[in-house]
């Protein structure tokens, strides 16, 4: 959940969703028709994902025009029951009328099917009149429900769902420097970190979905901003598994004081991004501040522990990948700091 | 994009294949000819790569949650409140799903399905086998209908590969430049860093499309998966030298300048390749490039003319173009084994502008 659901929104609006289908089912329960119940349920349950648009007065139209749009198909499907070629009439113009009108949906989405998913059941399983009627209706009464349920029953707020998102990324990402610093801690090989780099993609998309629903406003443009950092964040562990390959291929006993300080480094970067940005003090560690790093220092780090080994050449490209790793933990230091200044974007805050 | 014309075509499309469903369904005398139907348009995609991949989705999909949901039944018993608690739950992780794996959300929904047939007394082996039946039959119809009424094709890969190319020759180049007298056209370069940066998301996401886009092809698609892997790590290596450029030190770099500008000139034109209708093999002038450099500065290291920071820099400098080079001459192995006709781009489309 935390990897492909970073913000929580997918959980919260599925269990909005189950709130909307239950009460649905006990609403529609004392009509005693177990076939009116399930056509209503079902219609709560697709109007809940007719959410999109990115205002929310945008959102409210959407749902409403799908709401009452569908009631009408799922009337003139219950009304063909029973005449073949009516039936298939309707069912050939329904589908494209239900392809069409996403072209007046927000973002595109496919939702407009499950109003034909709705017509076909109606046609199918539809009685004689007033029949067709009721069915109508009760499909007609999933709207409010779903409408009340979605806009006023913990309705979601897209910038603070974003930044539980970002915290659960920079979790993560704080999670698969453990694995580096462990790594070299016991000076085992590099893990191999592209399950990780996987995990932290699905986090950055899921995430980045969550800016569709802010777009046009200040806030989306910050968290644009945060999200090209974050992505940035990603790449680093890519370059990280480029760059470590050759030190993997070595023992690296032979440069322990160069391990010791990129080691030092990815806990330095870690615990930025478990804690906080660093302070600008250098040093900062000895106070419990997390310290800011220096590439060029850990750089200057490994080339003397590498000049210290006698027949050093043989060591070069493990060297040179350790100072590779020790300029991406500057880097991931760095980009932590960015995202902080992002997310503290007024804009952010005020929506909040 | 004309989401207009996109939009009419795929209405088209699927009001077509409505009609088709339904002339199968009473040619075979279906018993739930509905759920036909329904897939038949609910696969349908805007191309036909995407339509193929969600009919063979929602058919391993429907067997699967068939499977499972009939295991899970004979467990739960018939206990009424039992089954209910079951419904909610699949539906609950049917929305989870949504808009997340379209595979995951069919499962779930075929699950959801058992549970209401049992819920109704009339759950049996042979409804099972009739929504499977149906729900091939609807596929099948989708694909047909896909046909009729032709998608575009997706071209989305083949821009992307060409946006990569161009910015990772870009970037190599500004890159280089910072260490050694070129001309990189500076301009782009910031542009081409954040592409560099967002389109390998997208190109994960295209390349996903691409066996089913290709799925008569399936030698092109293990060299189109090639070529995409191959050109992720071409932007890796590029992003990766202009990270370490930042930290060279140029002016201290001077004793080497002939073996690294020979170097940066065959990486350089090693990218070259790329936007050539008859690519040279550059890949082994590199490496004799890049082991002369490397050679030349664990000389001058010895004699003490550079320090070990400038060698590790040129170790690392060099792995990367040698990297680099080996990256184009796959893609550009692999270009020339494909088909004309295949999404990918042409030796024009990978020319740097300006």
């Amino acid at each position: 959940v935390l990897v492909n659901d970073p913000g929580f929104v997918r959980v919260r609006h599925a269990t909005r969703t189950i709130v909307s289908v239950a009460i649905s089912l006990v609403c529609l329960h004392p009509l005693g028709n177990p076939l009116l119940a399930l056509f209503g349920a079902f219609a709560t349950a697709a109007f809940m994902q007719a959410n999109s648009g990115v205002t929310i007065r945008q959102r409210m139209l959407v749902m409403s025009a799908m709401g009452a749009g569908t009631s009408l198909l799922v009337f003139a499907g219950g009304f063909c029951h029973g005449h073949r070629v009516a039936a298939e009439i309707f069912l050939i113009v329904a589908a494209a009328i239900c392809f069409w009108a996403r072209h007046y949906v927000p973002d595109r989405n496919l939702f407009t099917l499950y109003a034909f998913v709705l017509a076909v059941l109606a046609e199918t399983d539809s009685g004689p009149w007033p029949q067709p009627l009721w069915i109508g209706l009760v499909v007609l009464s999933g709207l409010p429900i779903a409408f009340v349920v979605y806009f006023y029953i913990w309705p979601p707020s897209f910038p603070r769902r974003f930044a539980i998102a970002v915290r659960s990324f920079l979790t993560l990402t704080a999670r698969h420097m453990n694995g580096i610093v462990t790594s070299l801690e016991r000076r085992r090989r590099w893990p191999n970190n592209e399950k990780d780099v996987a995990s932290l993609r699905a986090t950055l998309a899921a995430t980045d979905t969550l800016t569709a629903r802010m777009k046009g406003a200040a806030v989306g443009q910050a968290a644009d901003r945060v999200v090209r950092l974050m992505r940035r964040v990603v790449v680093c562990f890519e370059l990280l598994e480029e760059s470590v390959e050759a030190a993997s291929q070595r023992e690296l006993n032979d440069l322990a004081r160069a391990v010791a300080a990129i080691e030092n480094a990815f806990r330095e970067a870690r615990a930025s991004f478990l804690t906080g940005p660093p302070a600008t003090e250098p040093r900062a560690s000895a106070s419990g501040q997390v310290a800011e790093l220096d590439p060029e220092s850990l750089r200057d780090t490994v080339a003397q522990d590498f000049k210290s080994i006698p027949d050093h050449a043989r060591d070069a490209r493990a060297a040179a990948a350790l100072i590779e790793a020790g300029l991406l933990a500057a880097r991931l230091q760095e980009l932590r700091v960015k995202i902080a200044i992002a997310l503290r974007d007024p804009a952010f805050n005020e929506a909040r | 994009v004309n989401t207009l014309s996109i939009d009419l075509r795929t209405s088209l499309r699927a009001a077509v294949a409505v009609a088709m469903a339904s002339g199968v369904v009473h040619l075979l005398s279906l018993q739930r000819a509905y759920w036909a139907i329904m897939v038949a348009v609910v696969v349908l995609a805007e191309t036909w790569g995407s339509s193929i991949q969600k009919a063979v989705q929602r058919v391993a999909a429907t067997t699967a949650g068939c499977i499972v949901g009939w295991g899970v039944q004979r467990l739960a018993g018939s206990a009424q409140w039992v089954q209910v608690g079951l419904l909610l739950v699949c539906i609950f992780l049917a929305i989870y799903f949504r808009g997340y794996s379209y595979s995951w959300m069919m499962f779930w929904i075929t699950i959801y399905v058992v549970f209401l047939f049992s819920l109704l007394h009339e759950w049996s082996v042979k409804i099972a086998l009739l929504r499977l039946e149906d729900t091939i039959i609807g596929g099948l119809v989708a694909i047909a209908a896909t046909f009729i009424v032709p998608p575009a094709r997706a071209n989305q890969l083949r821009t992307d590969l060409a946006d990569l190319w161009r910015c990772s020759q870009a970037q190599l180049a500004s890159a280089l430049a910072a260490i050694v007298p070129l001309d990189a056209g500076e301009k782009e370069v910031e542009a081409c860093r954040d592409n560099l940066y967002s389109s390998v998301e997208t190109l994960r996401a295209h390349a996903a499309v691409a066996p089913y886009e290709n799925i008569l092809r399936p030698l092109a698609v293990r060299r189109i998966r090639v070529m995409v892997e191959q050109t992720e790590a071409l932007g890796r290596h590029a992003l990766l030298l202009a990270e370490l450029v930042r930290f060279g030190s140029p002016h201290r770099l001077r004793p080497l300048g002939p073996e690294l500008t020979a170097a940066a000139r065959a990486a350089l034109s090693a990218t070259h390749q790329l936007a050539s209708e008859s690519p040279a093999d550059c890949e082994a002038e590199v490496r004799r490039a890049c082991d002369a450099l490397e050679k030349r500065a664990g000389e001058l290291e010895r004699s003490g003319e550079i320090d070990a920071t400038e060698l590790l820099f040129i170790c690392s400098v060099a792995f990367h173009l040698v990297r680099v080079s080996a990256c184009v001459a796959r893609i550009v192995a692999m270009r020339r084994q494909l088909p004309a006709n295949a999404e990918i781009p042409a030796a024009r489309e990978a020319v740097v502008s300006g």
